[in-house]
């Protein structure tokens, strides 16, 4: 390395000419990875689920905490349920014919008195235990990511940290030979950043689960609170479809009262899907796997600005 | 292309219920409400696609008037009709508003020769700008004005005849009339131009104070039922239509309505 860097250029090649070259590489591992995590994430396959009860659609777009609020909308529109005032849940009847395992784990805390309001729920072990098969269930269905996908997910970063080590390679050569290297680790850090969002953000929905969702909202659009549905037509299950599909803010429209009660959260879930209410951590991962954040990593091209051989450049 | 068989008033509220009714041709929706130039609510439009007829159906032209129908709300309903591809548009015998001052709800037309000379201009003015025919609705009248001059259904037949329109008639408001004034609702029935009905109105209501009011958020009453019966007994009409406005029950409940309806009438469920 010394040899070819006292001849002149390192590895023969002019630094603008490898920021070029390097940009170009950046910009194809970023693709690759894009194209390869869009397939990780179809959830395509033989699995699906053409049952998606009120409860799972909750779980799917907004997580174990609408689920909940869906168990409480259809319990309270069978009339099971009520509040007497403030985290003041109670039984106001018997637990409904055909009430599903959340329905009923749900039914039970406020029962016997083990839970007065939507978050005490959450920490129910019941409750617990009937969401985690829930969230099983739509994991195995391909419409949540899981944690198979979120390896691969992963694994598919691999070109763009190879980009990055020819790079530390070409920099750590650069630097021995007294070269300028500015430039070339100001895109590697930009480049860096991306490869850290990529392994640590995973999206909670395969596209699989996006377009269920988008189908089913396009479906029970007369459910959603702009159009003013007649809740008590629609019953407890639409009540339930409702809250699953646009958020707490469908028992705000059609229990108010309750729904202040019993402290459920006032939210919409946005078309986009990404709920507020009940989301994990992991759920600001749309941004990359919509590959257009991920190619901020073009700011390697910046090198392009030292074309006249300047003095901050690519080694 | 016509009505035919049970309908029901399409409302947002209930557009869910509406689009699961298997065997609905026909639904009415308020004309005020379409959007014109904008797009048909989905739920309406995806009942256009499986060819169920929609009609408008205006409140707010004020044909009753003395003063000349408003050419912006003609156009509104015409492009109501044109938005929805109608079979057929339908207005009240009404008035809404008179010297720019809006009543805020449908006030009775008297039955004399000069409110027939204006409602039958005001028609006309309609029907001009219509691509489709126009039916015309009778309100409920809890009184008579002291100078009529026509029977209501003498005054009906002669717009009917001057205009050439089609009758859209209340079934429960004939049954409030008549009940409200001691009348058999039959009586009524009997002098109408059956034969112009081009659809019906079914409607719930209920009795407060010793009057029958014609609320449409309650449920239709078996002496309404019955009605429905004795009409198509003298003169089936091609269609029927339940029309709810609000507090509406479960839906089994209004299906049972709709069946109900169809029961009466001798025309095939819808809810199934």
């Amino acid at each position: 390395m010394a040899v070819l860097a006292a001849s002149g250029d390192t590895w023969g090649i002019s630094g603008p000419d490898f920021l070029m070259l390097y940009a170009v590489l950046a910009g194809a591992a970023l693709l690759v990875t894009y194209l390869l995590r869009r397939s990780v994430l179809s959830g395509g396959g033989e699995r699906g689920d053409n049952n998606l009860t009120p409860e799972k659609v909750a779980y799917l777009s907004g997580g174990p905490g609408l689920a909940i609020t869906t168990a409480l909308g259809a319990l309270r529109s069978h009339g099971a349920i009520g509040t007497t005032g403030k985290r003041t849940l109670t039984a106001t009847g018997t637990q409904p014919a055909g009430a599903t395992t959340l329905d009923t784990a749900v039914y039970n805390a406020v029962a016997n008195n083990q839970a007065s309001s939507a978050r005490e729920l959450a920490t129910n072990a019941s409750v617990r235990s009937a969401l985690d098969t829930i969230g099983d269930q739509l994991r195995r269905s391909r419409l949540l990511v899981g944690q198979g996908t979120r390896t691969a997910l992963r694994w598919a970063t691999i070109p763009v940290i190879g980009v990055l080590v020819l790079g530390w390679f070409r920099w750590d050569a650069g630097r021995n030979a007294g070269r300028p290297v500015l430039y070339l680790g100001l895109g590697m850090a930009g480049l860096a950043l991306v490869t850290v969002v990529l392994l640590l953000r995973a999206p909670r929905r395969t596209r699989r689960g996006d377009d269920a969702l988008a189908a089913l909202r396009s479906q029970y659009q007369y459910l959603a609170p702009t159009s003013d549905p007649a809740w008590n037509l629609y019953g407890p299950v639409g009540t339930a479809m409702a809250i699953g599909l646009f958020g707490g803010a469908a028992l705000w429209a059609a229990d108010p009262a309750f729904a202040a009660d019993a402290e459920v959260l006032n939210r919409n879930v946005n078309s986009s899907g990404w709920s507020s209410s009940g989301g994990s951590s992991s759920s600001g991962g749309s941004s990359c796997s919509s590959g257009s954040s991920c190619s901020s990593g073009s700011s390697c091209s910046g090198g392009s600005s030292c074309g006249g051989g300047g003095g901050g450049c690519g080694g | 292309m016509t009505l035919t068989g049970v309908g029901i008033g399409w409302r947002p509220e209930i557009a869910g219920f509406v689009a699961d009714l298997p065997g609905l041709r026909f639904c009415e929706v308020v004309a005020e409400s379409l959007p014109l130039g904008g797009p048909v609510p989905a739920s309406l439009a995806e009942l256009r696609e499986r060819d169920v007829a929609v009609v408008p159906h205006g409140v707010r032209l004020s044909l009753g008037g003395a003063e000349p129908v408003d050419p912006h709300r003609i156009q509104h309903l015409a492009g109501a009709a044109a938005l929805v591809g109608a079979p057929m548009v339908s207005e009240h015998v009404a008035f809404v508003r008179a010297g720019g001052v809006e009543a805020g709800h449908l006030l009775p037309v008297p039955r004399s020769r000069e409110a027939l000379a204006a409602l039958t201009a005001n028609v006309r003015r309609t029907q001009a700008e219509l691509d489709v025919p126009l039916a015309l609705e009778p309100i409920a009248t809890l009184f008579d004005w002291p100078d009529d001059e026509f029977t209501e259904a003498d005054f009906l037949t002669e717009l009917l005849d001057a205009t050439g329109a089609l009758l859209l008639l209340d079934i429960a408001n004939v049954y409030a009339n008549a009940r409200n004034r001691g009348e058999e609702p039959t009586a009524l029935l009997d002098r109408l131009p059956l034969e112009r009905v081009a659809y019906v109105h079914v409607a719930g209501g209920s009795e407060q104070g010793g009057l029958y009011h014609d609320t449409h958020t309650d449920p239709v009453p078996p002496a309404v039922l019955e009605l429905v019966t004795a009409l198509c007994e003298r003169r089936r009409p091609p269609a029927l239509m339940l029309e709810r406005d609000g507090a509406y029950p479960p839906a089994a409940d209004l299906a049972r309505e709709l069946d109900a309806i169809a029961v009466a009438a001798g025309y095939p469920v819808v809810t199934a």
